[in-house]
């Protein structure tokens, strides 16, 4: 197999043939590594495909035929960031437009947005870079990993959040068989 | 069964069923609707806090990647990305600690990139395609969906090191039976046959062979992958460059960017960190990857399982390097190990007692040699006495 300095300088000229096998030879690692991050999912396979439109795409602009490895690189690790940056927007269609639940504690929304403020202050600094490696788009088994935790040490961290929330809010939560209780 | 609040708060996927099973909790108990709304408020709160003070997700990927994507393969926007980001990196840290989580992450990624690409290089693999057919980097290969790492077969394990010429990186693959499908006549073989040998690579790379162990250059410079064959043991000072080394065991996967380590393959792979950043991971399980700090050994005794780390006297657990290696260490410390390891008497004056001393020294040049030598980097006096003590002052 010819070495892939050469599938790329060919790819570059216009040789189809050469752009279609240096893509299938970059689809085993490229794919290799989307597993090793996030396991096999069916994800993996629209990140394999999004990473190799993005070396199809650049390929022109590749200055160093020699660099596709870190070329490679690069497009699938802006692709990784955009699973993860998407990774927990489901939940954001949790509540229907007309039928949504007001925010707790707020005539407003700059009140709310104060109340809230001021409930994310009060959290720890490990409670708060836990919540944002979350929103960033890690799972909690991945942020045990980032700061040299446990899984469960990390959900703990999560639910003493919550309760600072709802602290914070001057809510009071009565969490009796299964059933939660808000008060001001 | 209904979930709690609890439930929802530790779901992790949030798939189109945990939304139902959501949905259907929150009709059914809209106090718990309003409890999440407010969570989920916060959350969005911490997002937009973060948005604002922290630079874009490719900047950070760019900031942290440096070393391995060339600056010149930057697009405009990419470059007008990374100096924002640069500029604003450490006060964003600041603000948010978990911007150096992120950053150590995205490091991780990286190798991780550079380990299946090593791999793929090497025919190794443990994915499936989902085409039409699966391929190699350097030839096309069948592969096998997730059989495990290889077993070593014999008591003499070898290391074969994948090299890339044009871009400088090196893949070292432990195992006779990698090996013999690669070797090539007529290139260069390097061996310490009763000797300590140092060997030198292109790239500057030096590699101190350990007696016994030999090191065979596998494809001839120009090639794409360069690659040679390493057995036995070898202390590693690579040279700090573009595209790391990858070194992949029977049992383990190392990446590598400048530094300085040891390598052994006897019962297992065992890696002590001397300088730089080393990812250490049990072949065919690079989701186990565990960062090795200077002073930390890793090893790996059985595949699949996440390497044992520990803290380690470098003098020590590299003594059979034939080094004396020693990283901000105290010199108090240090003339200590000296007088251990030639058994002999050496003081140090009170204002050099806590003088930290950084350098490796081959043990063979004597006792003595290595005193001149410090001496003369703190700026001290050696003397050597009638009855063969030394001291040392300032």
């Amino acid at each position: 197999m010819e070495n892939l300095t050469e599938l790329v300088s060919k790819a570059k000229e216009g040789d189809e043939a050469a752009l279609s096998q240096l893509l299938r030879a970059l689809e085993s690692p490229i794919r290799a590594f989307f597993i090793s991050r996030i396991g096999r999912r069916a994800d993996v396979d629209d990140l394999v495909q999004n990473t190799l439109l993005r070396v199809h795409r650049g390929l022109k602009d590749l200055k160093d035929n020699a660099r596709l490895k870190a070329f490679a690189m690069k497009g699938a690790l802006y692709e990784l960031q955009d699973f993860y940056r998407g990774r927990y927007t489901a939940k954001e269609t949790l509540f229907d437009v007309h039928d949504a639940p007001e925010i707790e504690d707020s005539n407003s929304t700059a009140g709310a947005s104060i109340d809230v403020e001021r409930a994310l202050s009060s959290l720890s600094d490990k409670a708060r870079e836990i919540i944002e490696l979350r929103e960033y788009g890690y799972r909690y088994e991945e942020i045990a990993e980032m700061i040299g935790s446990t899984e469960a040490a990390i959900k703990m961290q999560v639910k003493r959040a919550f309760d600072r929330m709802r602290d914070a809010l001057g809510l009071f939560l009565l969490w009796a068989s299964g059933i939660v209780f808000l008060q001001k | 069964m209904r979930l709690t609040l609890d439930d929802i708060l530790m779901l992790d996927d949030w798939t189109d069923a945990d939304l139902l099973s959501v949905r259907s909790a929150i009709k059914a108990d809209p106090e718990l609707g309003k409890a999440l709304l407010n969570w989920f408020a916060l959350l969005s709160e911490a997002g937009q806090q973060w948005l604002k003070d922290v630079p874009a997700r490719e900047g950070l990927v760019l900031l942290a990647c440096r070393d391995l994507i060339s600056a010149s393969e930057l697009s405009e926007a990419e470059a007008a990305m990374m100096a924002d980001a640069e500029t604003r990196l450490e006060q964003a840290i600041q603000r948010h600690p978990a911007v150096s989580r992120v950053m150590d992450r995205i490091r991780l990624d990286a190798l991780a990139f550079e380990t299946a690409w090593a791999q793929a290089a090497s025919g190794q693999t443990t994915s499936t395609s989902s085409t039409s057919g699966t391929y190699s980097m350097g030839k096309v290969a069948e592969m096998e969906p997730d059989r495990g790492p290889l077993r070593p077969r014999g008591p003499m394990r070898l290391v074969r090191i994948a090299m890339a010429t044009a871009a400088v990186i090196g893949s070292f693959f432990v195992g006779r039976t990698l090996m013999n499908d690669s070797a090539q006549p007529n290139l260069p073989t390097f061996a310490a046959v009763d000797s300590w040998k140092n060997v030198t690579l292109e790239d500057g790379t030096q590699i101190r062979l350990a007696p016994g162990a030999a090191l065979d250059l596998l494809t001839p410079p120009g090639a794409f992958d360069r690659q040679v064959l390493f057995t036995g043991e070898a202390y590693f000072d690579v040279t700090s460059g573009v595209d790391p080394f990858v070194i992949t065991s029977e049992d383990a996967v190392t990446t590598v960017l400048g530094t300085s380590f040891g390598v052994r393959t006897q019962e297992g792979t065992e890696v002590t960190l001397v300088s730089g950043r080393v990812s250490l991971a049990p072949a065919g399980s690079p989701s186990q990857a565990v960062i090795l700090l200077p002073g930390q050994q890793g090893r790996i005794t059985e595949p699949g399982i996440q390497p044992l780390v520990k803290d380690v006297e470098l003098v020590r657990e590299l003594s059979w390097t034939g080094l004396l290696i020693f990283r901000e260490t105290p010199m108090s410390d240090v003339v200590k190990q000296l007088a251990d390891t030639f058994e002999a008497v050496i003081t140090v004056s009170d204002s050099l007692k806590d003088a930290p001393l950084t350098g490796t020294f081959e043990a063979d040049r004597g006792c003595r040699s290595i005193l001149e030598i410090m001496a003369s980097a703190l700026g001290a006096e050696l003397i050597e006495n009638e009855d063969g003590s030394f001291e040392l002052s300032r």
